[in-house]
Formats: structure tokens, sequence, C-alpha cells
């Protein structure tokens, strides 16, 4: 991402002989506008109205102080992009060999110093180390700073980038900039946006007028179907209109049929008269037999209802009993024609 | 210079604004057409391809009923009373038989109601109704007595026979 941006001159790298780092420890992490850093860190700069690029991260302010006018959106420190990559290291006085050497101090994971120097000796070491107290020292190569500054060129997060975005627009600058600038071209983007989507709409009026005629073309070719169905659907309800109202009542000599099982072979019963007439159903028997046998019966038939027994006598001559029984019959479904 | 941007900014917002609301169709109402007409399309296509035969809607139902071109009521009514004598032949007695009177009604078919009695024995009894039966048109049973007389072994039936005819042929 780093890589592209210096590419294309929108981020730039300040290196640290052009620079001077300071290290805030901030009591609380309170949020910091650029005049307030100003106003508070610039008496630390070695240089007059300097440059100020800052980092925040919680309670540390990383400030570097430049004289270099910049007119990048993104100014990045070289001493970042190495102290990032020197925090999984730890604590310890970290020198890089290079021409000038660039020293770097971390303790706690923070970047508490970072300078560049001719020469390191021992005595300036120690001084370091009792300064800082800090015990480990590290000397890396200059084929080291170089592999650490392209990796974390290429391996920056966007996330630290971001606090390096220099973009301080007032209402002002913003309406000032929107006028100037953008005015004609937002013009130009709602003239191009009406054509666009008027153009959409013509294509899909378009669609519609095809369809249309290709569902006009097909109707027309189903007419004489659809006529025949609708004529075959009315006929179809006229016929079961038909059925209901005609063949509602049940089949008689079905009814009939059925009732032949009630009497047995061996029963002294004779079906004297069957009278039927829409749902009821009238029997006259003659048996010597109780008439409780054949109520019994009758009721276990599975469409015989409420069956009563109207009236009974006996037959002086023959000794047998007339019984006569009303039925109602319901659940004909199966008895219908 | 700057008013007059802001003024030209200004106009072209009106202008789009109006465009929007009142010049541009609905975008949505198109697409909605369109789907509903490729909707009614793909249906219409379908039942294209079904290749329908008209001879396979036509209903056999028209056989149940003696037909209104070639029977006035009284003739079907007199066809009815035929097919009763035929189916009667050799194995009932007819003893009565009543014309009903003629319905009055605006539907698309007539009732041919006859009253009948007749005697016989029990097998011929059925034997009877599935001679009427085997003839094409609808009979329908409403009213059936049967009363056994043992002196004569024979049985007495009195039933009203429905057949129905078509007025109109749709």
């Amino acid at each position: 991402m780093l890589k592209i941006l210096l590419k294309y001159k929108i981020a730039q790298i300040i290196s640290m002989q052009e620079s001077f780092f300071y290290y805030a420890n901030l009591p609380k992490d309170i949020k910091l506008s650029n005049d307030l850093i100003t106003l508070n860190y610039e008496k630390y700069s070695p240089f007059r109205n300097p440059e100020i690029i800052t980092y925040k991260n919680s309670q540390q302010l990383y400030i570097w102080f430049t004289q270099l006018s910049l007119d990048s959106l993104l100014l990045i420190p070289e001493a970042f992009l190495l102290y990032k990559s020197l925090q999984k290291e730890g604590d310890g006085i970290y020198i890089f060999d290079t021409s000038p050497m660039k020293v770097f101090i971390l303790k706690d994971t923070k970047l508490l110093a970072s300078f560049v120097t001719d020469e390191m000796d021992a005595i300036s070491l120690n001084i370091l180390k009792n300064e800082y107290q800090i015990e480990k020292d590290t000397i890396f190569s200059k084929e080291e700073w170089e592999k650490r500054y392209l990796y974390m060129v290429n391996n920056i997060r966007i996330k630290d980038l971001y606090q390096f975005l220099k973009i301080s627009l007032s209402y002002q600058d913003l309406y000032q900039l929107f006028i100037e600038k953008l005015t004609y071209p937002f013009i130009a983007l709602l003239v191009f946006s009406m054509g666009i989507s008027y153009f959409q709409s013509y294509l899909m009026q378009k669609k519609i007028d095809v369809l249309l005629e290709k569902y006009h073309t097909l109707k027309e070719h189903n007419s004489d179907i659809k006529k025949a169905i609708h004529k075959h659907n009315a006929e179809i309800r006229k016929y079961k209109a038909f059925e209901e109202q005609e063949l509602n009542t049940p089949e008689p000599y079905k009814i009939l049929y059925d009732f032949s099982k009630v009497i047995k072979k061996d029963d002294k019963a004779i079906l004297k008269s069957f009278e039927f007439t829409n749902d009821t159903l009238q029997i006259t028997l003659e048996t010597k037999d109780g008439a409780i046998k054949y109520l019994k019966r009758l009721n276990a038939m599975p469409y015989f209802k409420n069956v009563v027994i109207q009236n009974s006598y006996k037959n002086k001559k023959t000794g047998a009993k007339s019984i006569r029984y009303s039925i109602e019959l319901e659940g004909l479904n199966d008895a219908k024609h | 210079m700057q008013s007059t941007k802001i003024l030209t900014l200004l106009i072209s917002l009106v202008v789009f604004i109006n465009y929007i609301n009142y010049v541009l169709p609905n975008r949505d109402k198109l697409q909605h057409q369109i789907v509903v007409l490729k909707q009614k399309i793909e249906k219409e296509k379908k039942l294209n391809e079904q290749k329908i035969d008209l001879k396979d809607l036509s209903l056999p139902y028209k056989n149940f009923f003696f037909d209104a071109k070639k029977y006035t009521y009284s003739q079907a009514m007199g066809k009815l009373q035929e097919r009763i004598t035929k189916s009667a032949k050799d194995i009932c007695t007819i003893n009565h038989i009543k014309w009903a009177q003629v319905p009055i009604h605006s539907q698309w078919y007539d009732i041919l109601k006859m009253n009948l009695s007749l005697t016989t024995k029990p097998k011929a009894m059925f034997m009877f109704i599935n001679h009427l039966r085997a003839y094409p048109e609808l009979f329908v049973i409403k009213y059936l007595r049967i009363t056994s007389d043992q002196k004569k072994e024979v049985l007495k039936v009195t039933l009203q026979i429905v057949a129905y005819r078509m007025k109109d042929e749709k």
C-alpha cells in the first residue's frame, strides 16, 4: 500500500537525518489537535517553525520535527518504520551500521529515543545504557537496515498510515473547494446521471414493448384454446351444480341390498314393506322375534341413523308381530348414484 | 464568479430534482411490468406447448340427457315411457303409469318425472332396473315403495323415475 502511495508521490518518507524525534508521555489518553501539539511541544524543536509529524498510541506521543516544507498528504518518518520493525526485539539499544549510524532506544515496546550519529563508541553506549537503564545493545548491518526498511514499506498497517494523514480542512475550505473545483464536475455528474437513467428507462420501455408484442401474439394464438378451456370449466361447473341438485338422493336399490343383510336365513322375519323417500326409510317387518333384535341390527348399519320403532301390532291369526321402523339416512356418499 | 457558479449549481439541482420527480419514468414500475409480462409469456408458452386438442375438452355428459333437438318435452316423456315399458316387458306387469306435470323453471334442463306402479317378483324387480340402466340416458329413482302380497307371492312396487332433457346445447 505504502509502496503505491510513494510511487504516486501521495506519501513521502522523512529520513532520520532530516528530522528530530521527541517522545512525550501523556498523563491521560486524551485527544490532541495539531494546534495544541504545536503549542505544547514546538519548544522542544531544534528548528524554527518546524513541520510537525505526530503518532499517538494511547498515552505515548511520538513527535518528529522537520524543517522540510512538504506537500504530500502522507508524511511518514523513517524512524517510525524501523521502530515498528524493532518492536518484536524487546528492550534494548539498537544501532544500524549505516552512514551515519542510526540509533534506536526501545523500552517496554516504546520508542524512547532515535537519532543519527557519526560514531558510537563504548563510552557513549554506556552513558545511554545508564541513562535509560537498559543492558542490551545490538548492532545491525547496513543490509539489515535495508531489509527491515523495505519490509516495513511493504507491510506497514493502514491503521498506522492513517495517523500520519495530513487532512485539516475547515468548513470554509471545504466550501471553497466545492465551489471552486467541484461545481462543474458535479453538474456534469448530474447531467450524466440524468442521461444514464433516461437511457435505462428508454431501454426498459423498449423491452416492455417487445414483450408486450410477444405476449399479444401468444395470447392471440392461444385464444381458441382459452375459450375452449373456459367453456369446458363452465360446463363442469354446470354439471357439478346439476349433480348436487339432482343426484343428491341415495340409490334405493343399494339400500335395499344392504338391508337384505339385516334379515338372516334362520330369522323368522318377513319384509312386508319398504318405502324410500329422499333421506328417510320406512320398513315394516313381520316377525315372531322381538323388535329390539332387529332394532340393534339396523342401528349397526353404517348410514342408518335415528332408527325408531313407529308402531307394532300383533296379527291374531299368525301370532307374528308387525313392526314399523322409521330410519333417517346420513352419510350416504357411498350409497348415492 | 463564485455567485455565478452557485446559481448554476442551484439551477442544475432544481432541474435534476424535477427531472427525477416528474420526467424520469418510474423504473421500479417498469421493472415490475417486465417481470409480470415475462410471467404471462411463460404461462402462455406453457399453454401453447401443451397442444391441447379441442376434442379432449368435450364432456361426455350430453349422452345422459334426452336431447332437446331431437325431442320436445312430450316426445321425451313418450320416449321415457317407451324405455320403461320395454324394460318391464315379460318380467313385470305395469299396473299404472302417470306423467308428472310439466315443471316450470328456467334451468338448462327439463325434469322428466314419471310415476308408476308395477307387480313383479323380487328378482325381476332388479332385472327391470338393470334393463332401464342399460340405456344411455340417466334414470334416477326418487321414490320407491315395495310391499309384499303374500297371497299372490308377488311384490307391489310403486316408484317415481326421473330422467332429464337438455334444453340448450352450448
